[in-house]
């Protein structure tokens, strides 16, 4: 029973992806309501199968192993397809099958009339799988299997729009930049293989002893090439902002909080590995700050919603590999079962918030005044949320420890002072760019909002879940000692460790995180006054100078397409010319001109000559299929005893000039042999073939379709039926509670929101403003400047030592 | 090394492999008599599905996980020059001919849309054509295996200059041919000096004088450490070019691009006797001089990976990229073979049956781009991701196969031929690494130029797969799918003859030679330094 519903919970999806994709390919055969119900109805399956072993965990928290099939390769390298069931995995999976299921009965709205309709929950439903693959794996091998599915799903979702060239482009590029990861992945698979002769986690993890530190630190880098590239971690992480031209419920799924969660599992779940390897652990930690910087500072000037939250989602991304560079697994697991369940709430209601600012054909006016306070509530619920994160993740485990890790502390506290800047910065720019309508501030790369009403009842479900992130927050999950923790406990042990590296790399570190903390203060200030709108000559050229570049992603993609895409291009053609002028002469052989000129007729044009006539006459069209002759058509005007003494002379030139050019006079008389004969004789042996063929194709796939056909129906019924029963009248039930709790709430917002917040925010808004302005005012000394840098590394160090 | 010969007539009660190599050739004496194109063309169909289904049999009926040679078949011998009729299979060859079988039914079957003249000659040469290949695969004696690798030449001649599609096909023919010949005299007279020496070597013991060019007796007689280097270069030269390997490529692009839509071209993507020859004579026969020579051969090898992957990017037309492409791929399996180790072997066994599944499959595929738009160059495509949703999921699928997507059968291939080379020589594994996603660069790119983005106004109306495409395309995919999710029936039957090679590699071909119990004795026992056979039980 447990192994079933283990294999099922992966297993849902796939059967529902293999029965969308047929469907897609076989032009959209179902009605439009068949296709998403079987997409989440398979989520909603694998969700509860997921409760269900959750449950059997917390009552027995031993992990356990469910093994499918041996998918042998070779010798002692037995793979099998097996899962691995224990806290970490069940927490990956129930934050993967609930995300997905959400995002995938969002999308039915959103994709509303969309070309690719079932395309795309085909690939949704593909991705559960995939992410289902890589998050319950019990070794490597399988566990790559689901990171390259979960890549190809990418793939085909960024590539989604491909009438668009940059949706194309961008999606090869990605795809590219992961195989970069994916290639650093088996090659740890491979030094995994040579040293313990297995990729099973249990096994490496048991015998990790036995191996020396520089094999362990290979295969640790090796590892976090593949997290890097997945995770869009610097350097390698300049295909995520081009990723947005996907779908916006896939952009959400992807790539602000499920798929791209899987480079800091991958983290986690070696972290024994990377226990035994301080030296890579530092540079986990160094490449999550970074990233944290980078992406932080990038997201500060962003002026479009989706861009600005995938920015945001990279720099808490880096936080995560910053906690797992320090030690800190449950941490970052916190954080990003936290962090995804908030993303995924603000990348819905991005394009809602949006298209009541533009205004859509549908929307009136009355229904825009109507919606716009629920919206921007919850909008601002889930900026407030991203504003206390990382104070939550970040600060709570600084508290636990005493005087000892002061560094761990030091790191997460400037970590999560810049990250709560540039999220609180951005929360109230967002705020500012809802409640205001700033014009240019709301595109999107997305073309279809969509209406707003229809988003009301998944966006209430998503504002539960964000309650349920916050509160999940709220409850310290950092903590040592409490259920999250605890829930972990089997597979992290929860303990701190901080990177045992020399003491200069530690004070880098502690310079690189002054550093951050000062530009966390300074560049909100700053960049808001620089950027192209302002008056050239205002500010001074150096500020204007950042900004762009900040404003451009300090133009990595132009440099790797300087320096790798260009130069690999220019040196393939250059490849290519010595190919061709170079090599081919030296090794190519002399041969004798062509003798026989083909009147430049090729098969190309004689196809097009044919097509006509087969065309008006289907009868005609064997005969015309098999005796026009390319030979016959190149040389039919030639008088017949022209061509005679051709041959002659072809055949005395062939016996002069060596073995080729006899074959090739050979060649000539079996052809001129050949198209002398063609006489018939009647033969119904490929008729008789064909008759089966199309008789099997008739009944047995004919037969074979009703049936699958049938089978489709009967799920898309089950899941209809439960649509109506259970969410229906769980709608109803909330719906009643809704309205009992909007007639409280009505009465408080009359006295409340409208006189009190409804006021106080642009109140708020101006206080804050002002004091933005007075703060700026003041860093414009570079005194003061210089003042808070110089003490902040000052404390810092002190802090160190 | 000595293998035991386990005959036909034991094993299955009729020569099985005479049959699959004459049956061929005696549809083509058949339909040389029947006039009727159609009906020609029909007859030879058939002829090819009692093939495929003979091949079939063969390779069920192959005992597997020994390194015995099977259906073994022994016929008339020439006194003196001591060339002889002798044929059979090991674990190295079986899986070859149920392929070729494969290839050629379905090469047969496009014909419908691929010719549009004279199908008879057409089915009468690819017959022919399988019939040599399928002879260069079964035969032990090495002058037979030179004929066919020969008389090969024949029917691609006709099949280039009659069925070729570019303007410059004749030329194209003349420069395969004159290449194939360079390469086969110096490989003749490699193989004349394996003679020489097992001649000189009879002399030596006693035994009498008389030349002899079987494989088995060659085996016996260790040559000479210097012969052996002059040798291994002299059949290098035309297995090279066979291939084909960096530099000696140059003809390929201009074959596929001016040769026939299917015809021969997928043969030469697909079927790889250049890379057979040197894991079933080189490595075999002459392993001191692999030994020594291996690290030229795996830099060959990487050196074509990454240089054939770079020109297949920048490639327009799918049937030039795909020559670079299976270049790329050649230098993966050369990178394999001089591994010289067991998962090498594997992993360079197959990926050569791989390609001659995903390299061929995309070979058709460029064929049916072509009887739509003519040659597929990207600048006469763009945009059918809508208009032709099968056709693009069949080359995105191919596509993927070939860069090694867990799941399809590119990634076992490709995963064993890493390890085995990782454990050789790791550097060369990096040539392997970067080729991956060089790869997956140049198929993805094609993707993106030819399928997505605005869709191409000089195409009006693009039918979607055919009937008979959608059965090849189904064929290849069940295959690619097949082996990519269970590999175990294909490796259980490599394994003991692989098992055999490695382990002659590693004790030399200078160890006494010793009972064929002895050897059975001392596999069991060098068990423990080569891994159980998976599933061999």
């Amino acid at each position: 029973m447990f192994d079933l519903i283990v294999v099922l919970i992966p297993g849902l999806p796939l059967l529902a992806a293999l029965a969308n994709g047929v469907n897609a390919l076989l032009g959209e055969r179902y009605s439009r309501t068949v296709i998403p119900r079987l997409a989440w109805g398979a989520a909603l399956g694998s969700f509860l199968g997921t409760l269900y072993v959750l449950v059997r965990l917390l009552l027995d928290p031993t992990p356990r192993e469910v093994t499918v099939y041996r998918w042998l390769f070779s010798g002692e390298l037995n793979v099998n397809i097996a899962f691995l069931i224990d806290s970490l995995s069940v927490v990956m999976m129930l934050l993967t099958t609930s995300i997905t299921f959400v995002m995938t009965f969002f999308s039915v709205n959103y994709m509303h009339n969309e070309r690719g309709f079932s395309r795309f929950f085909t690939v949704m439903s593909l991705f559960l799988f995939a992410m289902l693959l890589l998050v319950m794996a019990n070794n490597y091998v399988v566990m790559f299997l689901g990171w390259e599915l979960v890549g190809m799903c990418s793939y085909l979702l960024i590539a989604f729009y491909c009438e668009r060239p940059s949706a194309a482009q961008a999606g090869t590029r990605a795809f590219v930049m992961n195989r970069i990861g994916d290639a650093g992945f088996l090659m740890a698979i491979f030094l995994l293989f040579a040293n313990f002769g297995t990729a099973n986690f249990t096994e490496v993890f048991s015998r990790a002893g036995e191996i020396g530190p520089g094999t362990v630190a290979a295969i640790t880098l090796c590892l976090l090439l593949a997290a890097v590239a997945k995770s869009g971690q610097l350097p390698l992480g300049t295909w995520l902002p081009r990723a947005m031209e996907g779908p916006t419920p896939s952009s959400a799924l992807f790539y602000g909080s499920v798929m791209v969660t899987a480079g800091v599992y991958l983290i986690v779940r070696s972290h024994v590995l990377y226990d035994r390897a301080p030296d890579v652990l530092l540079l986990v930690a160094i490449v999550g700050a970074a990233t944290a910087l980078f992406a932080g500072m990038v997201s500060l000037v962003q002026t479009d919603i989706k861009n600005m939250l995938v920015a945001t989602s990279n720099a808490q991304l880096g936080l995560m590999f910053l906690a797992c560079g320090l030690g800190a697994y449950p941490v970052a697991v916190f954080h990003l079962t936290a962090h995804a369940y908030l993303k995924c709430y603000q990348f819905i209601t991005a394009p809602s918030i949006l298209h009541l600012l533009h205004g859509g054909p549908d929307v009136t006016k009355t229904s825009r005044r109507e919606n716009v306070p629920v919206i921007s509530w919850l909008f601002l619920a889930g900026a407030l949320a991203l504003v206390i994160f990382p104070f939550l993740s970040g600060l709570l485990p600084g508290s636990r420890f005493g005087s000892g890790v002061t560094q761990g502390l030091l790191v997460l506290l400037a970590l999560g002072v810049i990250a709560a800047f540039s999220a609180a910065f951005n929360s109230a720019r967002l705020t500012a760019v809802v409640f205001e309508d700033e014009g240019h501030n709301g595109h999107t790369s997305d073309p279809h909002p969509k209406s707003g009403l229809r988003f009301i009842k998944p966006m209430l479900v998503m504002a539960v879940i964000a309650g349920i992130g916050i509160a999940i927050g709220l409850l310290p999950g950092g903590v040592n000692g409490t259920w999250f923790q605890q829930l972990l406990a089997p597979v992290i042990p929860a303990k701190i460790g901080v990177p045992a590296g020399s003491p200069l790399l530690t004070i880098v570190l502690l310079i690189l995180m002054s550093l951050l903390v000062a530009s966390g203060w300074l560049t909100p200030v700053y960049f808001d006054r620089f950027r192209l709108e302002e008056p050239a000559g205002s500010v001074s050229p150096f500020m204007r100078r950042l900004y762009n570049l900040t404003l451009n992603r300090f133009y990595l993609d132009e440099l790797y397409d300087l320096a790798v895409v260009r130069p690999a291009t220019r040196l393939a053609l250059l490849l290519d010319r010595f190919d061709q002028k170079v090599l081919e002469p030296i090794t190519g052989v002399p041969v004798p001109a062509p003798r026989i000129r083909l009147p430049g007729q090729t098969w190309q044009e004689q196809f097009r000559a044919i097509q006509p006539a087969e065309a008006v006459a289907p009868a005609a069209k064997a005969t015309v299929r098999w005796e026009e002759s390319d030979e016959r058509a190149a040389f039919g005007e030639v008088p017949a005893g022209l061509a005679k003494k051709g041959f002659l002379r072809r055949a005395t030139g062939g016996l002069a000039r060596g073995p080729v050019g006899m074959m090739s006079g050979a060649s000539d008389w079996v052809e001129k042999q050949g198209i002398g004969r063609t006489e018939s004789i009647v033969g119904n042996l490929i008729e008789l073939a064909a008759g089966v063929s199309g008789w099997f194709e008739k009944r047995v796939i004919g037969s074979t379709e009703n049936l699958f056909g049938k089978l489709t129906e009967l799920a898309a019924d089950i899941s209809g039926w439960f649509e109506k029963q259970v969410v229906g009248r769980a709608e109803n039930m909330f719906g009643s509670l809704t309205e009992l709790a909007a007639a409280v709430s009505a009465g408080v917002e009359n006295v409340v929101f409208q006189k009190g917040i409804e006021g106080g925010i642009p109140m708020a808004g101006q206080w804050l403003g002002r004091l933005l302005t007075r703060t700026e005012a003041l860093l414009g000394h570079p005194l003061v400047v210089a003042l808070i840098f110089l003490l902040s590394i000052i404390a810092l160090l002190l802090g160190a030592l | 090394m000595i293998l035991n010969e386990i005959f036909a007539s034991e094993q299955i009660g009729f020569p099985i492999l005479s049959v699959l190599l004459f049956l061929p050739l005696i549809f083509v004496v058949v339909l040389h008599f029947i006039r009727d194109d159609h009906l020609a063309y029909q007859v030879g169909l058939a002829g090819a599905c009692i093939e495929l289904l003979l091949a079939c049999v063969m390779a069920f009926r192959f005992i597997p996980g020994i390194p015995d040679m099977q259906f073994m078949e022994r016929g008339f011998r020439i006194p003196y020059l001591g060339v002889g009729y002798h044929l059979g299979v090991d674990g190295i060859s079986v899986l070859f001919i149920p392929v070729t079988a494969l290839l050629t039914v379905m090469v047969i079957l496009y014909a419908e849309y691929a010719v549009k003249s004279d199908a008879r000659h057409y089915a009468m040469a690819t017959l022919a054509l399988e019939a040599t290949m399928i002879g260069a695969f079964v035969s032990l004696d090495m002058m037979l295996f030179w004929l066919f690798f020969v008389v090969e030449l024949v029917p691609s001649y006709f099949l280039i200059t009659r069925w070729g599609t570019g303007a410059h096909r004749q030329r194209a023919a003349r420069e395969y041919v004159a290449f194939m010949i360079t390469g086969s005299v110096l490989m003749l007279v490699g193989i004349a000096l394996l003679g020489v020496n097992y001649h000189n070597a009879s002399l030596a013991s006693g035994q009498g004088s008389g030349y002899s060019f079987d494989f088995l007796h060659l085996l016996a007689v260790p040559v000479p450490e210097k012969l052996q280097t002059l040798i291994f270069f002299l059949i290098f030269f035309g297995l090279a070019v066979k291939t084909p390997i960096f530099p000696f490529h140059t003809w390929m692009p201009k074959v596929l691009e001016e040769g026939p839509i299917v015809g021969m071209s997928v043969f030469l993507v697909g079927i790889k006797l250049g890379t057979y020859g040197f894991i079933r004579l080189v490595v075999p026969l002459l392993p001191e001089a692999a030994k020594e020579w291996f690290w030229l051969m795996a830099l060959l090898g990487a050196i074509g990976v990454i240089y054939g992957a770079l020109i297949a990017l920048i490639q327009t037309n799918l049937r030039r990229m795909v020559a670079f492409s299976s270049l790329s791929h050649m230098g993966v399996v050369m990178l394999a073979i001089f591994s010289l180790n067991f998962y090498g072997f594997q992993g360079a066994l197959l990926q050569m049956i791989n390609l001659g599944i995903t390299g061929a499959g995309l070979f058709f595929f460029a064929g049916f781009l072509h009887t739509r738009v003519g040659p597929p160059d990207t600048a006469s495509l763009g945009g059918l991701v809508h208009n032709v949703p099968l056709l693009t999921a069949t080359f995105l699928i191919l596509a993927l196969a070939g860069v090694g997507l867990p799941g399809t059968n590119g990634f076992n291939g490709e995963h064993l031929v890493i390890l085995g080379t990782f454990q050789q020589h790791w550097y060369m594994a990096l040539a392997a690494g970067v080729g991956t996603f060089l790869t997956a660069a140049y198929f993805l790119w094609y993707f993106q130029r030819a399928f997505m983005g605005s869709l191409n106004p000089s195409i009006h109306k693009m039918p979607d797969l055919r009937p008979r495409e959608m059965f090849i395309v189904a064929v290849l995919g069940a295959m690619i799918f097949w082996i990519g999710l269970d590999t175990g029936p294909l490796l259980r039957r490599m394994n003991g003859s692989l098992q055999a090679l490695a382990i002659r590699v590693e004790q030399g071909s200078y160890v006494e030679p010793r009972s064929a119990a002895a050897v059975n004795q001392a596999g069991g026992d060098s068990r423990d330094s080569f891994p159980e056979i998976a599933g061999s039980e």
